[in-house]
């Protein structure tokens, strides 16, 4: 009977394990996890701690008897793989044990990274990554917080203070870099954002890297920024971005960049051997360049094109995209492709309040920001995923009219369909 | 069985009875901001090319809805005429369905939660055709098995 | 969600969900329509509709202003109880009475005004919907004046008197006969879905379409064979181009009109008299475009000729016009023939079904003496002629001027001062009025001009009797009980009848009484339609024999098929028994250069009636004006701009919507928006000398765009 193995127990494991399960319902599946619980989602740890959503539905797929049933599968809790012999498709536990499998799916996800400022105090210092980082920030809020420091301007970070906002809590943002949303907004759109927060009361320490915390004799925290300012709070959330789990990974026997290298079909460069999710690094559609991007429904795609494709199917998984939607404190903000590039920019607005951003090299879009204009986020994303698809086609004439329908002005319109900008 | 709707964009006139069924058997209300789950659009000539050109659209229920892997929550999902359903007791509201859907099908209410067209699922269930298929008076909106 | 709560609100009729269907019908807009609605009931109240299956009008589907029924009898704004006026006319201070009080004080006021002034000061008017109008006409009869009219002063009824001048009546085309269908501006797909459809199928199995219209509209793309993109208002130059083509070709039926036509030769001086060239300058049509619609008109039988009911007409010279257009099926012989244009019969409230009831007969039987004298009777002589009804347009007038006798008091079903050219004008003549009455649904902008305002009823909440075409017969029951204290029209007829004093049998017996006279002979009874609760085809059906009618002799005074109309010859100097062109007053000038059409349908919304429906506004939600891609490009205008549309009467602002529907130079804008009244840049005197229509698309305007932060 063929075997595989699913390394990490997140949104890309479980879909591995899913699709192969659907595929072949007799395939011994076996699942490698370094906690006891079933797979939670990063992304609704804030939601959580703003008590939008239960603790339970942190884990969308079920607790871990209702994911271990709709599997079918031997998972193994708080077991880390601690190494991997790819060639031999073989994986080391902890004591020393090795199993060889038919296929292996490594989706060990990524991790939350603190920046490296030495003696951090040993309370008041909170992250956001996982259930259980999530949990503690609860608790502390649930006693007497009045002030908190995040740090990192980006859509963890942004969440985080949305949730301490509306609690009242005295909040100051920082980033080392000097603008809001640093990987994914425009000068002039990352101004407007800011500009709304400070009036909405958030104190911004933007440029500002954090280079000491210390505990005072108060009890609170005292933080030293690189600006020479300081912020005094009750705790500091990290919010700094995340890194992917790569520690078990031997180099010389995959092929490793930010994160595990596929094709599109999600194989390594070992056979028999496929990376989903946070942990791997595939082809960005619009450069061509291979990208590790952090995204559920990426994780959820790219775990199910490895779980076909280990199950014998031949499925392409369509590229990478950078891409981010987030909808707090009434602002929409959404951001594709990498607005650093290089190219020709236009932006427009209008009377209802939305703006949009652009960036065309050689005729292509190849970076967009809206603000407050959800409904076309969909619509303009697929386009730009149409025309890497298929560049010799036009625009459909449904997404021509549902922008023509949401306002867009016609020139947009035309650019996105390839015109460039008048 | 699966069902799909189908446009005849030969028959429609983007005249919005559709919209109008839509938001009649959805209580859904204009004057508070709400949105039909279906709209309408008059597509206008290219320059020097043509017809004018109408259009009736709402979720698609997409065979490989993009919309269900892309719910962190996973309120969204297929039933068994094929309908992409959802149940949003459980919707945080983040738009990520929004930005999945090529359509613009996921709309926001007042309380943030995601709705969308649900294919009229429980009326094709009791016999009834989707109210938007019930009303189209050039029948250019239709419900069909998809023979895949 | 249990399966229960799921089917409740998924809206599932059943038992167990409480949700009951009643059958009932959509009057929101022409009685032409009337479709057939299932209202899903549930405790009383409509949850949700959907048009009824099998029905003979409209098969189940419904059009996008009947969908908008529930909402509409649930406007926010619906009258409750009676009201009367206790402010400024126009305000907002109404204060509730009973109907008892209503009654009285209305009752005394008609009564004192008719003492002191003659009963004919008091006006009788009906807006939509036509129900009760056999009624209406009655009662004011009954109460002695001869002033009873209604919205038709300005819809349709130019066409039956073109028609009428001809032939002796009205016509209906007979397209699922016709080999050739020439459809002269007509945008169905926005008004009567049923009729496009009709196309579509007529098209469909292999019959030949020719669409007159300045618009690309959808029936143009899909079934003209062939376009002619007329300049409006030139449409009447070019039948009669068309007309002296086929007879310069030798294509017209010599031996019909040699037998059947009176004036023939008189026409065809005149029509071969025109120039082609010139035409094709004047009309914009490519002079071979005109040459080949001649030679389809005259070589393609049998033929079937529509206008739209109001089109042509709201042209200054649409009487004309419309009987230029129903020349070209009498030259050819396709009138009174299958598959040609069939004299039609109404059968009851203006829809021809087939069949006869005697509504009309009923409702002039107590004409008082002296009806010449009616109000713009002798201002526009052919309506005074054909129609026995007030020709509305010159209300206004003769309220304000009180020549040539005063008018003091107006009872109005449904009235709405927007719809009259110049709309102030009309406003300001119901301001001076002793007493106005007005009876309707909603709190309109007209019913706030009112001493008492009552509270009618939708069609969901009344019974009606309907006839559709095949020779259906229906008697619709409530669907639900009347909102707050509303009474229907009817009743409210019967009601004040009562108090009135007046001795009408068949008025004080009620609306189904009234009914069961009017059908008598038809073969079908009131009970048995109820009993039906369905559309019941009536046995006693008029046979068609072609010819049948000419053959027998036509009702124009020489018997014959009028091109030279003996009738209009009646009416004195002045008017042109011949069909003959002459341009409309919209002349565009450097000041004004863009013709101006108004009351143009769209999908979404008819007359005041939806305006204030947000589903139907969602679709549309500014008022807007359509205009050519190019003339919007020169102006430095894009879709949804604030434009002002201005001429010598006053200016409104809307948005723009620029199309490629449009041809340059012309501006479509729909009416009856309180915040962008189109009527107002219409000129009141701007009417059609014949049949006194408005010149609803003879206007003239310029456009700018409006700056930010200006405001119109």
């Amino acid at each position: 009977m063929k075997t595989a193995a699913v390394i990490g127990f997140g949104c890309a494991g479980f879909c591995a394990a899913k699709a192969i399960r659907e595929a072949e319902p007799e395939r011994v599946i076996d699942i490698y996890s370094d906690t006891d619980e079933a797979p939670y989602n990063p992304m609704l740890t804030t939601y959580y701690v703003s008590g939008k959503i239960s603790e339970s539905a942190m884990f969308p797929f079920g607790d871990l008897e209702q994911v271990r049933s709709a599997l079918g599968a031997n998972i193994f809790c708080s077991s880390p793989v601690e190494a991997l012999k790819a060639r031999e498709r073989k994986i080391v536990l902890r004591d020393g044990t090795e199993r060889q499998y038919d296929d292996i799916i490594i989706a060990t996800g990524a991790s939350a990274v603190i920046p490296p400022i030495k003696n951090l105090p040993a309370r008041g210092i909170y992250k956001m990554r996982t259930a259980q980082d999530a949990r503690a920030l609860t608790e502390v809020l649930a006693g007497q917080v009045g002030s908190a420091l995040v740090v990192g301007a980006q859509m963890v970070g942004i969440k985080v203070v949305e949730l301490l906002h509306r609690r009242g809590v005295k909040t100051y943002l920082a980033d080392m870099e000097s603008r809001m949303f640093p990987a994914s907004a425009y000068d002039t759109t990352a101004a407007i954002i800011a500009e709304r927060l400070l009036s909405a009361g958030i104190e911004l320490r933007l440029g500002a890297a954090v280079q000491s915390v210390v505990e005072q004799q108060s009890g609170g925290l005292l933080s030293t920024l690189s600006d020479g300012s300081t912020v005094a709070s009750d705790i500091v959330v990290f919010c700094s971005g995340i890194r992917a789990n790569l520690g078990f990974v031997d180099r010389s026997e995959l092929d490793v960049g930010r994160g595990i290298r596929t094709d599109l079909h999600m194989r390594t460069s070992a056979e028999h051997v496929y990376a989903a999710g946070d942990c791997c690094e595939t082809t960005n559609i619009l450069t061509g360049e291979p990208i590790n991007l952090g995204l559920w429904a990426n994780a959820a795609q790219q775990g199910r094109t490895a779980g076909r494709n280990a199950a014998g199917l031949d499925e392409e998984y369509q590229g990478n995209l950078i891409q981010n939607i987030t909808h707090y404190m009434d602002t929409d903000f959404i951001s594709v492709g990498d607005v650093k590039a290089a190219g020709e920019r236009a932006a427009w607005s209008s009377d209802s309040g939305w703006r949009i951003e652009v960036t065309v090299a050689d005729g292509k879009m190849v970076a967009l920001n809206i603000l407050d204009n959800a409904n076309i986020a969909g619509p303009v994303k697929n386009i730009i995923l149409h025309q890497a698809a298929h560049p010799s086609e036009k625009m459909t004439d449904c997404a021509k009219m549902l922008l023509t329908a949401s306002g867009m002005p016609k020139d947009f319109i035309a650019m996105l369909g390839g015109e460039g900008i008048d | 069985m699966k069902m799909k709707f189908n446009l005849d964009v030969e028959k429609c006139v983007a005249c919005g009875a559709c919209a109008v069924a839509c938001m009649d058997q959805n209580d859904i209300d204009p004057a508070k901001g709400q949105t039909p789950y279906r709209r309408v659009g008059v597509l206008e000539p290219e320059r020097g090319s043509g017809a004018l050109r109408y259009l009736s659209i709402a979720c698609m229920h997409c065979d490989d809805a993009p919309c269900i892997p892309a719910c962190p929550v996973c309120c969204i999902s297929k039933d068994e005429r094929g309908m992409t359903v959802y149940d949003n007791t459980l919707c945080i509201g983040c738009r990520s369905c929004a930005m999945a859907c090529p359509y613009g099908a996921p709309e926001y209410s007042e309380n943030g939660r995601m709705n969308k067209c649900h294919g009229c699922t429980v009326r094709q269930q009791y016999g009834y055709a989707p109210a938007c298929v019930q009303v189209c008076p050039t029948k250019a909106l239709t419900l069909t098995p998809d023979e895949e | 969600m249990t399966e229960l709560e799921r089917k409740i609100k998924a809206k599932i009729p059943g038992e167990d969900t409480g949700i009951s269907i009643k059958k009932t019908m959509c009057d929101i807009c022409t009685p032409l329509c009337h479709c057939g609605i299932d209202a899903y009931v549930k405790d009383g109240e409509v949850i949700k509709i959907e048009g009824t299956a099998g029905h003979p009008m409209n098969g189940g589907v419904l059009c996008t202003k009947g969908a908008n029924n529930r909402a509409y009898i649930y406007r926010e704004d619906r009258i409750k109880t009676p009201l009367r006026r206790t402010g400024e006319r126009g305000g907002e201070s109404f204060e509730p009475i009973t109907w008892d009080e209503a009654y009285s004080e209305i009752a005394a006021k008609l009564l004192g005004t008719k003492r002191t002034y003659g009963a004919n000061s008091v006006v009788f008017y009906s807006g939509y919907d036509k129900w009760y109008r056999f009624m209406l006409q009655r009662l004011a009869f009954d109460f002695g004046t001869i002033n009873y009219g209604a919205e038709s002063s300005t819809c349709f009824t130019a066409n039956r008197m073109a028609w009428m001048t001809m032939t002796g009546k009205f016509a209906r085309p007979d397209m699922p006969n016709a080999q050739l269908y020439l459809a002269w501006s007509s945008a169905t797909h926005y008004s009567r879905f049923n009729v496009a459809n009709n196309i579509d199928n007529f098209k469909r199995r292999g019959g030949k379409v020719i669409i007159v219209d300045p618009r690309i509209t959808p029936a143009v793309q899909r079934c003209a064979d062939l376009h002619l993109r007329v300049k409006p208002g030139t449409d009447g130059l070019l039948a009669n181009c068309i007309a002296g083509l086929i007879i310069k070709k030798g294509l017209h039926d010599a031996e019909y009109i040699e037998k059947y036509v009176h004036g023939f030769e008189e026409y065809a001086q005149y029509v071969c008299s025109l120039d082609i060239a010139e035409v094709s300058r004047v009309t914009t049509v490519p002079q071979e475009l005109i040459e080949r619609a001649a030679e389809m008109i005259g070589t393609t039988k049998p033929m079937s000729v529509e206008n739209s009911p109001g089109s042509l007409i709201h042209q200054t010279n649409g009487y004309q016009t419309a009987r230029a257009v129903f020349a070209l099926s009498v030259i050819t012989g396709n009138y009174n023939n299958v598959g040609g244009n069939l004299p039609l019969d109404f059968t009851f409230c203006e829809q021809g079904a087939g069949f006869k009831t005697s509504d009309e007969q009923f409702a002039v039987e107590t004409m008082p003496s002296g009806y010449e004298n009616r109000v713009g009777a002798a201002r526009f002589p052919v309506w005074g002629k054909l129609i026995t009804q007030i020709q509305c347009t010159d209300l206004a007038r003769q309220i304000l001027e009180g020549e040539p006798y005063p008018l003091k008091c107006l009872v109005a079903h449904g009235m709405n001062y927007r719809m009259f050219p110049d709309s102030g004008y009309m406003r300001r003549a119901i301001e001076k009025l002793d007493f106005f009455v007005d009876i309707d649904l909603f709190m309109t902008d007209t019913a706030r001009l009112a001493d008492i305002v009552l509270p009618a009823c939708s069609s969901f909440e009344r019974e009606e009797f309907k006839v559709y075409p095949g020779g259906f017969a229906r008697y619709y029951m409530p669907a639900i009980e009347p909102l707050g204290e509303a009474r229907n029209d009817a009743r409210i007829i019967q009601e004040l009848c009562a108090r009135l004093g007046i001795e009408d049998e068949y008025l004080l017996s009620g609306y189904r009484k009234c009914i069961e006279h009017v059908i008598e002979g038809c073969g079908v009874t009131v009970d048995e339609l109820i009993a039906a609760d369905a559309p019941v085809k009536v046995p006693n059906m008029m046979k068609f024999t072609p010819r049948g009618y000419i053959d027998h002799g036509c009702a124009t005074p020489s018997g014959k098929l009028e091109l030279y109309s003996e009738l209009i010859a009646s009416c004195g100097a002045g008017l042109e028994p011949l069909p003959k062109y002459y341009p409309p007053s919209a002349r565009p000038s450097e000041e004004f250069p863009f013709i101006l059409l108004t009351g143009v349908r769209v999908a979404n919304v008819i007359h005041t009636r939806l305006h204030g429906v947000s589903w139907a506004r969602a679709l549309r939600p500014y008022p807007a004006a359509d205009i050519s891609p190019e003339d919007a490009e020169r102006l430095g205008i894009s879709a949804g701009d604030k434009i002002c549309l201005y001429n010598e009467h006053g200016e409104i602002e809307v948005r723009a919507n620029p199309t490629a529907a449009v041809a340059a130079g012309q501006v479509f804008m729909f009416h009856d928006y309180s915040e962008a009244d189109v009527s107002r840049l219409l000129d009141r005197n701007a009417l059609d000398a014949y049949s006194g229509f408005p010149g609803y698309k003879s206007a003239v305007c310029g456009i700018r765009k409006v700056e930010e932060g200006e405001s119109v």
